[in-house]
């Protein structure tokens, strides 16, 4: 997994692995999949990046799913910081699993 | 000596790992802020008949195995020093005895201003496991002044192929 950053426009594109991208697939309007003519995901890009924090999840060198972080604070003092990452299987509305 | 001196690029630690593990639950206490971890992984056993049947179909399967990867991190400079955020990326990969690596999970890591510690919590609902033997969860950091990812942890998991009971 490669990742490039264009902090200008707040956007992440993380390229999974090499090939010709022949079509785009939007998961959702800041998700968006790079895949190859057999269905590969070749890439993923994640707009509006700081408001959309992803994990991704590969299986070998094929794309498995990807998974919206999310973070709360704890205790009473807020020193400490909590986050979640489940994986692409569990609560499916916070997971974009490609199928 | 004078040269090395200014030509000596200083690189700071912005974060690290202060420890990781796998266990079957973790649960926060939101009044205290603590962690209670059940139940830590250090070996998981698995039918025989799970690598028979990868064998007859040629692919990896996924293990029915719920579990998670918990890590710490702190940052290095004290807020009272430094407070800026810090944008960081971790990896984990899942390494089977081989050397192969069967998984992999990229995730942001963010530190706000004002938060010392940050606790990351993978809840995974499966696990490859391409053959019995010691594999390792390795979690590599990229924090903003690297270029690449480097190793900071190694989590070992012990995969033992037992024979069901009749």
């Amino acid at each position: 997994m490669k990742i490039e950053d264009d902090k200008t426009i707040d956007a992440r594109y993380v390229r999974i692995k090499k090939g010709q991208i022949t079509h785009t697939k939007k998961e959702r309007d800041w998700l968006l999949f790079d895949c190859a003519a057999n269905g590969d995901v070749l890439g993923v890009e994640i707009l509006d990046f700081s408001k959309h924090p992803v994990s991704i999840f590969t299986v070998g060198k094929n794309f498995f799913g990807c998974s919206l972080i999310k973070s709360k604070p704890l205790g009473k003092d807020q020193e400490s910081l909590g986050l979640t990452v489940d994986s692409p299987e569990h609560e499916k509305d916070s997971q974009f699993a490609f199928a | 000596m004078g040269k090395d001196y200014k030509t000596k690029k200083f690189e700071i630690e912005y974060a690290k790992c202060v420890w990781g593990l796998l266990c079957s639950l973790s649960s926060v206490d939101q009044e205290r802020n603590n962690i209670s971890l059940f139940n830590v992984v250090e070996q998981i056993n698995i039918p025989i008949e799970f690598f028979v049947q990868q064998k007859k179909e040629n692919k990896n399967l996924v293990f029915p195995f719920s579990y998670e990867v918990v890590l710490c991190w702190r940052r290095t400079l004290d807020i009272g020093i430094s407070n800026e955020e810090i944008l960081a990326d971790f990896k984990i990969k899942v390494v089977d005895p081989s050397g192969k690596i069967l998984q992999e999970i990229l995730s942001p890591l963010k530190f706000p201003k004002g938060i010392k510690r940050l606790r990351s919590r993978l809840v995974m609902q499966g696990m490859l496991a391409s053959m019995a033997g010691d594999y390792a969860y390795h979690v590599e950091i990229k924090l903003p002044n690297q270029n690449d990812f480097e190793k900071v942890l190694e989590i070992p998991l012990e995969v033992r192929e037992v024979s069901s009971p009749k």
